[in-house]
């Protein structure tokens, strides 16, 4: 009895550390290998703290949509449903609510439900969804410019101009994102003069595309008219980055799948990542989870955050388009969302707002996503050695990092290590640079190898050349005694 | 099998017209040595999937399935050479199953060597160079084509416009077993699936 006593204090005082050690993390770590296959990976962000709207506010959010950080690291909310605009310090301490605008012949201008907030040097964009407006103002509320509807042809008169998100690039120039409207954004001039769309995406090809295609070929008018007629998916949201390059994400379309592009200043997609969000879909009850990208986020150093909406999830991408981090969900933990609607940055730390929760969570990198996210730096900069160190710890602790493998490889590879480094390439599944690699190692070879080959293969041909001389002077002196 | 069966595929490979004319009329040709190419076929498929090198391998060894390679392969091939035979039975073709089964196992010959010195070849050259390797495989499956072109033109003893009905009716043959088979085997589950059901039904009648 004593013992039985014994052991189970031993296990209790055993068990409790482990229980109060344990990271409690509302989400799975996970990562997709070369088959694009999830597979467990290590967490990089963690939730740090979620702020609801209770912020010495008198009224408390109400589904807030959008919001967005200045350069000085303020967070300005737009809270549609009180049709204000809260600013809070980079610490969550409010700063002021603006809830009345002026336009400027001093009437009063009221949001009425906007949807997409934007804020550039001292002026703030708000893509006043019912008004029907996109307006510009100060942080005093006083409206420079207000922009409706263009009377311009090339502009869609047939539906109403319901913006929904907004930005403005370096030069002032304002670029919305307008219900209905397919072409790409609509572009203003900082005078408020409708210019041109901004960056399309594309009708894919899909079976039925071409299917209805063919048909249309055959059919006459009226039938035609029946059909349904394709045009591109709207993007769903965007950002800008320092160098204007707009980084839109578009949610699923009929093909399934959700994009994003980087578009630079001429209206070009430059992404260079193929598949993105989650690339295996679940299924539940006929009907396909498909990622969804509600809203992206860019880092100084180009680093992508993207929100999608379907399951809460964030996809951290690299400069190059490789998925570095997966984190967040849905649910109604810490850390998790049931309608996630914006995502920002503030330094390395990521803030999500949650429409129907009310909520701002942030998410700070762990250990680890601090270690990759600095080795990555070093590797997207070409600084290799260094980067290897901390790739080799990276790889300790998670390995199923694909991107530490080729870092690794890469250093080894400018080094000179050339066999070490198809290793290293084989295991992060790189196979152009395993080639370039297979190619040095390979010259190498030869150039070791090839004197004594050429050495054995020279003495080789001599001999036979002799042995066969010898032998036809042999037989000749054989015939000449036969003759003779 | 003999050393001369060896001798005479030689021989097929380079000049195909002639070699199946001579084979054809002395009856010469053997079985085990096109079912022996026609497995290598198989095996060769299975061995690329797993020791072609890292740059060219694109298939995932964890996921192959042995049985659906077998079945792309050797059955693919036996289907081929049984729906030949039905046709050519049908348009007074002159060969017998045996021969058809020599010509099939004979062109394939070419395009198995190829698929071997693919594997080999994919160890020591560079991406870029892979193209070497794609011409040779192209040109390892023209050959194989035109060995199996002339193969049919001399045993069948057919003109170049039934050949070609020929061939494209072999096709749609293999088509038809398939499906045929399909149907087989789902009628067979069905069939299995009541016989079942009624040993379930006795079983809970006598015993419980």
């Amino acid at each position: 009895m004593k013992k039985a006593i014994a052991f189970f204090t031993i296990l209790i005082i055993i068990s409790i550390p482990q229980i109060s050690a344990a990271e409690q993390v509302p989400y799975i770590g996970y990562t997709y290998d070369k088959w694009n296959v999830a597979i467990p990976s290590t967490v990089g962000y963690l939730p740090d703290a979620v702020y609801y709207g209770d912020l010495n506010l008198e009224v408390r959010f109400r589904s807030p949509e959008d919001m967005y950080v200045s350069e000085d690291g303020r967070i300005f909310v737009l809270d549609t449903g009180n049709n204000r605009v809260v600013v809070l310090n980079s610490d969550f301490t409010l700063n002021k609510v603006i809830e009345t605008f002026k336009m400027s012949d001093g009437t009063d201008y009221t949001l009425f439900s906007p949807k997409g907030i934007f804020v550039c040097g001292d002026l703030m964009y708000i893509a006043d969804y019912d008004n029907m407006n996109v307006i510009v103002s100060d942080f005093e509320g006083n409206i420079s410019l207000k922009l409706s509807k263009p009377d311009n042809p090339t502009f869609p008169q047939t539906s109403e101009f319901r913006p929904l998100k907004v930005l403005a690039d370096s030069q002032g120039r304002i670029y919305t994102l307008v219900l209905g409207v397919y072409q790409g954004a609509a572009v203003f001039t900082s005078e408020g003069e409708f210019v041109d769309f901004f960056g399309s995406n594309t009708v894919k090809p899909t079976v039925k595309v071409l299917m209805d295609q063919f048909w249309k070929r055959i059919m006459n008018r009226e039938q035609k008219d029946q059909l349904a007629n394709y045009v591109p998916v709207q993007f769903t949201n965007f950002d800008i980055t320092q160098k204007d390059f707009v980084y839109s994400c578009t949610a699923a379309d009929i093909s399934g799948i959700s994009e994003i592009c980087r578009i630079n200043p001429t209206g070009k997609n430059l992404w260079t990542g193929d598949s993105m969000g989650d690339l295996e879909v679940g299924w539940y009850k006929n009907k396909g989870y498909y990622t969804a990208f509600t809203d992206v986020a860019v880092t100084a150093d180009d680093f992508l955050f993207s929100l999608d909406s379907t399951k809460g999830r964030i996809f951290l991408y690299d400069p190059e388009g490789n998925l570095v981090f997966i984190f967040g969900g849905k649910g109604n933990q810490k850390g998790t969302f049931s309608m996630p609607s914006a995502i920002e940055i503030i330094g390395d730390k990521v803030l999500v707002l949650d429409t129907s929760k009310n909520s701002i969570t942030t998410f700070s990198p762990t250990e680890y996503g601090e270690m990759v996210n600095e080795a990555l730096r070093l590797y997207i900069e070409g600084n290799y050695p260094e980067s290897q160190e901390i790739w080799e710890t990276v790889l300790k602790q998670d390995g199923n990092m694909y991107t530490a493998y080729i870092g690794i490889g890469k250093a080894l590879y400018y080094s000179g290590k050339y066999k070490e480094a198809i290793y290293y390439f084989r295991e992060g599944s790189d196979r152009i640079n395993e080639s370039r690699a297979f190619e040095e190692y390979r010259s190498s070879i030869i150039r070791a190898y090839f004197p004594y080959v050429m050495s054995v293969v020279s003495v080789l041909f001599l001999a036979g050349t002799a042995w066969f001389t010898v032998g036809k002077i042999r037989k000749r002196r054989k015939d000449n005694k036969i003759h003779a | 099998m003999r050393k001369s069966d060896i001798k005479e595929l030689g021989y097929i490979l380079i000049h195909p017209y002639d070699g199946f004319e001579s084979l054809s009329y002395h009856k010469t040709g053997s079985p085990i040595l096109s079912g022996i190419i026609i497995m290598c076929f198989f095996f060769f498929t299975l061995f690329e999937r797993h020791a072609l090198s890292f740059r060219f391998n694109f298939y995932s060894v964890e996921n192959t399935n042995i049985f659906l390679v077998f079945i792309s392969t050797f059955v693919m091939v036996c289907m081929a050479v049984i729906a030949n035979w039905a046709l050519s039975t049908l348009w007074d073709g002159k060969a017998n199953l045996k021969t058809i089964w020599i010509v099939f196992g004979y062109a394939l010959a070419p395009y198995v060597a190829g698929m071997l010195a693919q594997t080999v070849l994919s160890h020591v050259l560079t991406i870029d160079e892979g193209t070497f390797i794609s011409i040779m495989m192209t040109g390892c499956a023209i050959w194989s084509g035109f060995i199996l072109w002339f193969g049919m033109l001399q045993v069948q003893e057919f003109s170049i416009g039934k050949n070609i009905a020929c061939i494209l009716g072999t096709l749609i043959g293999m088509l038809l077993i398939l499906f045929l088979s399909f149907l087989v085997i789902l009628l067979f589950q069905e069939l299995f699936a009541f016989i079942k059901s009624i040993i379930n039904e006795l079983i809970l009648r006598i015993f419980v």
